[in-house]
């Protein structure tokens, strides 16, 4: 049996996904680790032929990774920090704005929660598009699951899962990602009394 | 709570909550009659959650006498 | 709509934005002080798109206001007029002293009150037409005999039922008047809420203001279907909503959805819905998932009790809602406004609040779904004044129209859709038991009418049979099923002519080549009839704008334009045409019925 990515690819790529997926592996290589602003602007440049839409400049650090960028769509003033896990196969569309923390994984595909050991198969492959709004801030070390979206203006805490959908305004943190608040509430109840901190 | 009250007040009779006063009663304000009391004693009951007594409902008849009654009943 | 507190209520309500509204009037005629329901009556007012007066009698004189020939507050501009009559007013000895009244007495009053309300709902229905509804008299929460009351017929409980029974019949008997439940929205309070005793006292205000609120949301249950507000469509979620938990993740076994715990709520929401669906509600799914994984639950599921065929619309992908929600409304063919969205994520609500500002959007609360059954039945946005065959019917009329537009997008052309849908026109002349479905016709056709001539069911009899005109009928069956009444033309003869005085169909049965086939029948009709030439009249209104070229197009060739009204003519005696021939069948006694009336 061929290699899972392997066989994604003979599946129904097109010509030109299947060139900006050539692009990716090989030409990406080079640049992706290329220091200073001159890396910055490789990146960028990279980017404004694959994308679908880039308004304005994006600033790309060092070590990003960004798969099947056709599927990508991004606003203004985009910017990510460094080692930045991007995968676009179900589109992700993306504000004005945002900017995503180091380390984080920003994935519009996943396999299917029952798939009971065929993970691998075709059906439990599934792409789902992501949506970050405008003004968004995700800090580092975060996990962005598939057909999530994202509100305007929304602030995501440091290494959440985020599984569902953020409200606009919203601020969440936590694994699975809960509103702020709540979170402080649940923590300071817990630090009030000592046995179920200890438990 | 005693610009909460002015609040009240300036919704219910529609009276801008500069030109209220402590001194603000049904002589001062043209819209303050004894039904509009009524709907000024359910909203401020529903506002802070108070129930007042009837002789207390009475004798507020002044946006200062209103307000030391919530303050009563405000622990 | 948002729950805004009384005091908010009053403040928004001062907002010059009020007065660009058109007016609602609404008076009131009461032997209580009923005033502080004021706000409440016009912040619900304010959402139907109306800028409320309610103008209250003097206190305590119903009876002069209703039956008194001065022009009080009762006159042609009141659109509604509600009568708040507590038993406690009208009649102390039966309120408060039942216990020590001797049995005659307490007939007497009986028969006193009755006469009392026969004559204020004559008086009422004289002086205008408005919407009546009168508040049934409330059950006593403490009766008068303790618990010997409920024992027997002559307690005070069967006393105000007895006289509530007479006040429903009586309101019957009398058109557009209705009761409203006092007891229910009682029962919903709480009586420990409902009764406020100080204002009781103090001026004779006896309903606290929870009371007021539960009430004035009970008359905008009349109200909104009265002015055309009611809502039409509920637009579903699915996942915590419909079952509990993510489908897509949790599959089918995964999913809690029963009849025990914790399942038992969403079983219950749903019989809830199922309700709504039998009532004439549309039901439509908008819902973030894969489309199989959610029809594979509404076959598959054993609790599942909606079904596929409930459905008359669904948008199952994962694209925004908004734009979902603006797809449903053009397939079914019904405004946003007349939707109701229920969602439990705040994301989705948000957004939809925002660009969709007319859908009325419930956020389901959160890990609550114990709940989803009272909010959806005390919902009260569907309620309309009568429920119709039309109505019950009308989730088959939607499967049937989705599986029309299934055939239209398999077929190769038009003609071959229309020959496969096996169309039965039947056309016929008014006869006793279409005569009110063909007026109503008249009443309610905006789009594809001609000239919006409204007749009422008296006009039409006339019409029908009267030898100078014919009133004819046309009624449309495909394979997918009925589509009724469904079409009306009224010829007028006067000499040689015939004059088209009326044109209808009803937007159901657009689109197939209807119209040129009734229009054809009717032709030939006035041709056997003798007439050299048939007149047709174009009126344009605002909705009608689709017909304006239907007689230009058919062959008339226009004549003159009188008054904006465009006249067409057609020359009968050349007029060969026959129908299109992809109708299965055409029923018509157009032609040969009237003779055999003549020969018999």
């Amino acid at each position: 049996m061929l290699p899972i990515n392997v066989r994604l690819i003979l599946s129904g790529y097109s010509i030109k996904q299947l060139l900006v997926r050539v692009a990716e592996e090989y030409l990406w290589f080079f640049i992706r680790s290329w220091p200073g602003f001159e890396g910055i602007m490789l990146r960028y440049f990279f980017l404004k032929c694959t994308t679908r839409k880039l308004s304005g400049f994006c600033w790309i650090s060092q070590g990003c990774t960004i798969s099947n960028s056709y599927g990508l769509s991004l606003g203004k003033n985009f910017a990510t920090n460094r080692n930045v896990l991007i995968d676009a196969i179900g589109g992700i569309e993306v504000g004005d704005n945002t900017g995503i923390g180091p380390n984080c994984v920003v994935l519009s595909h996943e396999h299917s929660m029952l798939a009971q050991g065929n993970y691998a198969r075709e059906e439990s492959y599934k792409r789902k598009p992501i949506k970050i709004g405008s003004g968004v801030w995700i800090s580092s070390n975060c996990f962005i699951k598939a057909g999530v979206s994202i509100g305007d203006n929304a602030v995501v805490g440091a290494c959440s899962n985020v599984i569902t959908d953020v409200p606009e305004n919203g601020r969440v943190i936590g694994s699975p990602a809960r509103p702020y608040a709540q979170v402080l509430r649940e923590f300071l109840s817990k630090k009030a009394s000592p046995e179920s901190a200890n438990a | 709570m005693k610009e909460k009250v002015f609040q009240v007040v300036s919704q219910v009779f529609g009276v801008q909550i500069d030109e209220l006063s402590e001194d603000s009663s049904p002589d001062t304000i043209q819209a303050w009659d004894s039904l509009k009391h009524m709907n000024l004693v359910l909203a401020l009951e529903e506002e802070f959650g108070v129930r007042f007594s009837d002789e207390k409902i009475m004798q507020m008849l002044s946006v200062g006498l209103i307000t030391e009654a919530v303050q009563e009943l405000i622990p | 709509m948002r729950r805004l507190s009384y005091s908010q209520i009053q403040g928004e309500l001062n907002a010059e934005r009020m007065a660009a509204l058109p007016p609602f009037r609404i008076a009131v005629l009461r032997n209580v002080v009923i005033e502080p329901i004021e706000p409440y009556l016009r912040y619900l007012a304010y959402h139907v798109g109306s800028n409320l007066r309610c103008e209250f009698s003097e206190y305590d004189n119903v009876f002069q206001e209703a039956v008194g020939g001065h022009k009080g507050i009762l006159n042609e501009h009141v659109e509604c007029v509600l009568v708040f009559i507590k038993l406690d007013n009208l009649s102390w000895d039966l309120a408060r002293r039942f216990a020590s009244l001797p049995p005659e007495r307490i007939e007497g009053e009986k028969e006193r009150i009755k006469a009392f309300i026969v004559s204020v709902l004559t008086g009422i229905r004289n002086q205008t037409a408005a919407l009546i509804l009168w508040s049934g008299f409330e059950l006593p929460i403490h009766p008068s005999l303790g618990i010997v009351d409920y024992q027997q017929k002559s307690g005070q409980t069967a006393c105000v039922t007895e006289l509530n029974q007479f006040l429903r019949d009586a309101l019957q008997a009398h058109k557009n008047a209705y009761v409203l439940d006092l007891n229910v929205c009682l029962a919903r309070v709480g009586s420990k809420n409902f009764y406020d005793p100080r204002y009781w006292h103090i001026g004779k205000a006896p309903y606290s203001r929870e009371a007021l609120e539960e009430i004035s949301n009970e008359v905008f249950k009349y109200i909104r279907p009265l002015k055309g507000r009611n809502k039409k469509c509920l637009v579903l979620d699915c996942d915590n909503v419909l079952w509990g938990g993510i489908v897509g993740e949790e599959g089918l076994g995964g999913i809690k959805l029963g009849r025990t715990y914790p399942g038992s709520a969403y079983y219950e929401f749903q019989q809830e819905i199922l309700n709504l669906y039998h009532r004439g509600v549309v039901l439509a799914l908008c819902s973030k998932n894969n489309a199989e994984d959610v029809w594979e639950v509404f076959r598959q599921h054993p609790d599942m009790l909606l079904r596929k065929d409930h459905i008359a619309a669904a948008q199952l992908n994962w694209g925004d809602k908004v734009t979902n929600l603006r797809q449903i409304a053009a397939d079914l063919n019904l405004g946003l406004d007349s939707f109701v969205f229920l969602d439990d994520s705040p994301f989705e609500v948000g957004q939809v609040r925002q660009y969709l500002p007319e859908v009325e959007v419930v956020q389901l609360p959160l890990d609550r779904a114990v709940e989803y059954r009272d909010i959806v039945a005390a919902g009260g946005w569907f309620d309309t004044l009568t429920i119709s065959e039309e109505d019950k019917q009308r989730g088959a009329m939607y499967r049937a129209e989705a599986a029309r537009k299934e055939l239209h997008m398999q077929s190769q052309d038009l003609e071959s859709y229309y020959s496969s849908l096996e169309m039965v026109l039947e056309i016929r002349f008014a006869d006793q038991f279409s005569i009110p479905r063909i007026a109503q016709l008249t009443q309610k056709t905006n789009q594809f009418t001609l000239t919006t001539r409204r007749y009422s069911d008296a006009q039409i009899q006339e019409l029908s049979q009267s030898e100078s005109a014919d009133v004819i009928y046309l009624q449309l069956k495909d394979r997918f099923g009925e589509s009724g009444l469904t079409g009306v033309c009224i010829l007028k003869y006067d000499g040689d002519r015939a004059l088209i005085d009326s044109f209808l169909l009803s937007c159901r049965v657009l689109g197939r080549g209807v119209e040129d086939a009734f229009l054809i029948q009717c032709m030939n009709r006035a041709k056997w009839r003798g007439c050299a030439s048939a007149i047709g009249e174009y009126r344009p209104t605002a909705k009608n704008d689709q017909v304006k070229d239907f007689y230009s197009k058919r062959n008339f060739k226009p004549v003159a334009t009188v008054n904006g009204t465009g006249c067409f003519e057609l020359d009968l005696a050349a007029f060969e045409e026959t129908e299109p021939p992809f109708f299965k069948r055409i029923d018509s006694n157009l032609v040969k019925s009237r003779a055999e009336e003549r020969d018999a």
